[in-house]
């Protein structure tokens, strides 16, 4: 669940959808602190150059929040990145179901998975057991061989 | 207690930045090269004074030939030696006992942008950061108050060198002008914030900050904290769970007293610098000698390392 | 395979203490040396060149941003080869001109310093096929430290392709108990801390079914059978006691941790000829709790090997 990060001068929302419930609260809370914010329903992916106008005039003292399927999040996320956010001054929802990659430790193949805790590498055919050690470079989890 | 390995230096020049501040070019004396270092590093000096050595730290910039490492010392009024000691006792040609650089100040990696706040003597460390941007390309700026441009050390070398991205305020004589923490207001996003100068000047731009939404890893600032005194002292320590009392003899440590009655704290490097011989403080106050513990978890008095560090008085450990 | 070397020369892991648990058993490296020159030197050099040449991926990898601390690593450790092994290495600089001579493997090369055209490989590249190390890049980059480079031809079970771009604690997750008492924290703390001039070095130690050095996490499959195939009768030849010699530099241009790894390898049949060793590590494994056995991987066969220790302190 997104939190009300309080301080900022200036709150941005951005969804993917008109009927994203997820922002109502936060949206509610700055009417009612009187804090100044922007919001923008984003459903075309040619909305891109806009975005990226919209993240690099900001100052300090924004804070954003994403709200949205799992690549609309991802795209938005990297936009807002090469602007100069960070965690620090953001927060992102995905709405719907997340993908999960899973590189083969054997053969460094890329699997996809649910919520399984063994797969079968799709490249190698090893059977993997599905760990909670993951990558930010690779956006992946890391599937171990085991020895019984 | 344990030493540090330090590299000694010849004082190659002084010059005379401003009516207050000096300039100390050090060398290696071998003909070697001093060790580089990253932007923001500082040394700290071993002063000989008859009373005995005296530790303290200056930020280190480098304007002369590679392998020099420079610092720049104002002369404080009243001072607590070590600028006393630079401005009369130390001449050219005169060799000096430094410490590595070691960096506590260090840029953003990330940062789109850098922004200096200087005050006085507080531009030391960003004379060395703004080196390693402009080697790097990357974007900044400075914002530097002295009170007049006689008294602004490196007026002239930073307009040269970096030409349209440093601001001054000089607040005596005409056009007077003060440095505003309102211009922190108007920082893109992704910009980083260095403050350098008096308590009373950092104090006022952290919680400007603050207050404009800042996140707390977007600023930063350097203080040097004061060095501690290095005699150690008995004292006395309570067991909280058995209610014991002991002494811990000046030429001993904690973790030897507490080993020997068989309180089996672990330790690694008994020099106060893998945290591994902490122990729990109840009430008490500490000196502190050890290399690990942060500033905050130092002033909470909750923790101590007992290979290095001393109470004062009679502490009570959780124990 | 002569990875495996003399009992007098190997790194013993414990301390007084006959209990190990997980902590920073890190302690100040003195004399200051990143690295060491043993026996197996050219038959390790020649094993590591080999990995590097078939599986570049695995073995190295490195971010643009960690060219600075690339060369401070090669200044650090090429210095260091010519000043404590002058029989077998000469580094000649004259300016911004080296002259390296690697008089042990008969190789010389010439290269500006810190121009990488002069180089046909980037530079932790290319010193890291003179020493017979592991060499890790841990950059501090925005208040915590990340594995940015690295030539990695002999690792514990762990792939460089996948914890390349990690954090200190995101690398150490896999390991159970790491993050209890914050003690991912407390190292973290520590490593931030390290200055130029006052290097670090600790010991790891593990168990491991047969004598390989490059037990990549990628070949697992492969050389994690041996563990099946210990029995009461090979123990002493098939175990190995793995110790890794690491030591951490502060590089203080680019404010790096450069991290050296020097592992060695003894059969136990060898380890437990020196009696307090075989008594004081009898009473570890027997002792030892059962997360850190099955991260170590010697669940499998910790009971064959206890057995095998028992009977030999019985010799005794
Ligand atoms: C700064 C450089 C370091 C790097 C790059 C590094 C990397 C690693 C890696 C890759 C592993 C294997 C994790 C896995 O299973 O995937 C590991 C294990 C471990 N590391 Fe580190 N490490 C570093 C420093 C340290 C330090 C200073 C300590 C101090 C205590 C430490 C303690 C451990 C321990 C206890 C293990 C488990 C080993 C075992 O049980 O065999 N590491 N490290
Ligand atoms: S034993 Fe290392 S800090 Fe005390
Ligand atoms: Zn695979």
């Amino acid at each position: 669940m997104f939190s009300y990060v309080e301080g900022k001068r200036k709150l941005l929302f951005c969804t993917d959808s008109e009927v994203d419930r997820n922002l109502y609260i936060l949206v509610r809370q700055a009417l009612d602190e009187n804090v100044t914010f922007e919001f923008h329903i984003l459903e075309e992916e040619s909305e891109e150059s806009f975005v990226n106008q919209w993240f690099h005039k900001q100052k300090m003292g924004a804070y954003l929040y994403i709200s949205g399927k799992e690549d609309f999040v991802k795209r938005i996320k990297d936009v807002a990145m090469m602007a100069g956010f960070t965690e620090h001054d953001m927060q992102s929802l995905i709405n719907g179901p997340v993908k999960k990659k899973l590189i083969c430790c054997t053969c460094h193949g890329v699997n996809e998975v649910s919520d399984q805790t063994h797969v079968v590498c799709v490249h190698c055919g090893q059977e993997l057991e599905v760990s909670d050690h993951y990558s930010r470079r690779l956006d992946a989890y890391l599937g171990y061989v085991t020895i019984k | 207690m344990h030493q540090k390995s330090t590299l000694e230096v010849r004082v190659k020049s002084i010059i005379k930045e401003t009516a207050t501040i000096k300039r100390f070019t050090l060398q290696a004396l071998n003909g070697l090269k001093l060790p580089p270092f990253s932007g923001g590093s500082h040394i700290s000096t071993h002063l000989p004074k008859a009373s005995g050595t005296l530790e303290r730290s200056y930020s280190v910039f480098n304007l002369s030939e590679p392998g020099s490492i420079e610092i720049a010392v104002r002369l404080a009024e009243p001072s607590t030696g070590g600028s006393e000691y630079w401005h009369h006792h130390v001449s050219e040609g005169d060799v000096l006992k430094v410490s590595y650089p070691k960096n506590h100040f260090p840029l953003s990696f990330q940062a789109k942008h850098h922004v200096f706040y200087a005050a006085g003597i507080g531009i030391t460390p960003f004379l060395s950061m703004m080196a390693e941007l402009s080697e790097k390309n990357q974007s900044f700026e400075l914002h530097y108050a002295a009170k007049s441009k006689e008294q602004c050390a490196f007026f002239d070398f930073l307009n040269q060198t970096y030409p349209g991205l440093c601001h001054f305020y000089f607040s005596e004589g005409e056009n007077r002008q003060r440095l505003s923490a309102k211009l922190l207001m108007d920082h893109r996003i992704g910009t980083h914030v260095y403050f350098c100068g008096p308590d009373k000047m950092i104090q006022e731009f952290s919680s400007a900050a603050i207050r404009y939404g800042y996140p707390a890893f977007n600023f930063h600032f350097e203080r040097f904290a004061s060095p501690v005194k290095k005699d150690a002292l008995p004292f006395g320590i309570t067991l909280k769970q058995s209610g014991k009392h002991l002494e811990v003899p000046a030429e001993r440590s904690l973790l030897d007293v507490l080993r020997e009655i068989g309180i089996d704290v672990s330790y690694s490097c008994r020099v106060g610098g893998c945290g591994t011989c902490e122990v729990k403080v109840a009430e008490g106050e500490i000196d502190h000698y050890d290399s690990f513990l942060t500033d905050e978890q130092r002033c909470s008095n909750r923790t101590m390392l007992s290979c290095v560090s001393r109470g004062k008085g009679n502490v009570l450990l959780d124990l | 395979m002569a990875s495996t070397e003399k009992i007098s020369a190997f790194p013993y892991p414990f301390v007084e203490n006959n209990v190990y648990r997980y902590s920073n058993n890190a302690i100040p490296l003195n004399p200051p040396i990143a690295i060491e020159v043993t026996d197996s030197y050219i038959e390790e050099l020649n094993l590591k060149r080999g990995l590097l040449k078939m599986h570049p991926k695995r073995c190295f990898h490195s971010e643009p941003h960690t060219m600075d601390a690339q060369w401070e690593a090669l200044d650090l450790i090429l210095n260091q080869l010519a000043e404590y092994y002058p029989e077998k290495f000469k580094l000649v600089t004259n300016g911004g001109h080296w002259i390296f001579n690697n008089l042990h493997k008969g190789e010389k090369q010439s290269f500006t310093f810190g121009d990488p055209t002069t180089l046909d490989r980037e530079p932790l590249d290319f010193v890291g096929r003179h020493v017979q190390e592991d060499l890790i890049l841990m950059m501090q980059r925005d208040g915590d430290l990340f594995l940015d480079a690295g030539q990695l031809c002999f690792p514990a079970n762990w792939s460089l392709y996948f914890d390349a771009g990690m954090s200190f604690k995101e690398i150490h997750t896999p390991i159970p108990g790491f993050q209890s008492a914050s003690l991912d924290e407390r190292i973290l703390q520590f490593l931030m801390r390290i200055e130029a001039g006052s290097p670090w070095w600790r010991k790891n130690w593990s168990l491991m079914a047969g004598n390989r050095l490059d037990t990549s996490l990628e070949t697992f499959a492969e050389w994690g059978q041996a563990r099946k195939k210990v029995t009461k009768e090979n123990v002493g030849e098939l175990v190995h006691l793995r110790v890794e010699v690491q030591k951490l530099f502060r590089l203080p241009k680019s404010n790096g941790i450069l991290f050296t790894i020097h592992t060695h390898m003894l059969p136990l049949e060898q380890f437990i000829k020196h009696t307090p060793w075989l008594e004081q590590f009898s009473s570890i494994l027997q002792e030892l709790p059962d997360f850190i056995a099955d991260y170590k991987g010697i669940s499998l066969y910790r009971e064959v090997v206890l057995e095998y220790l028992e009977k030999e302190l019985e010799k005794r």
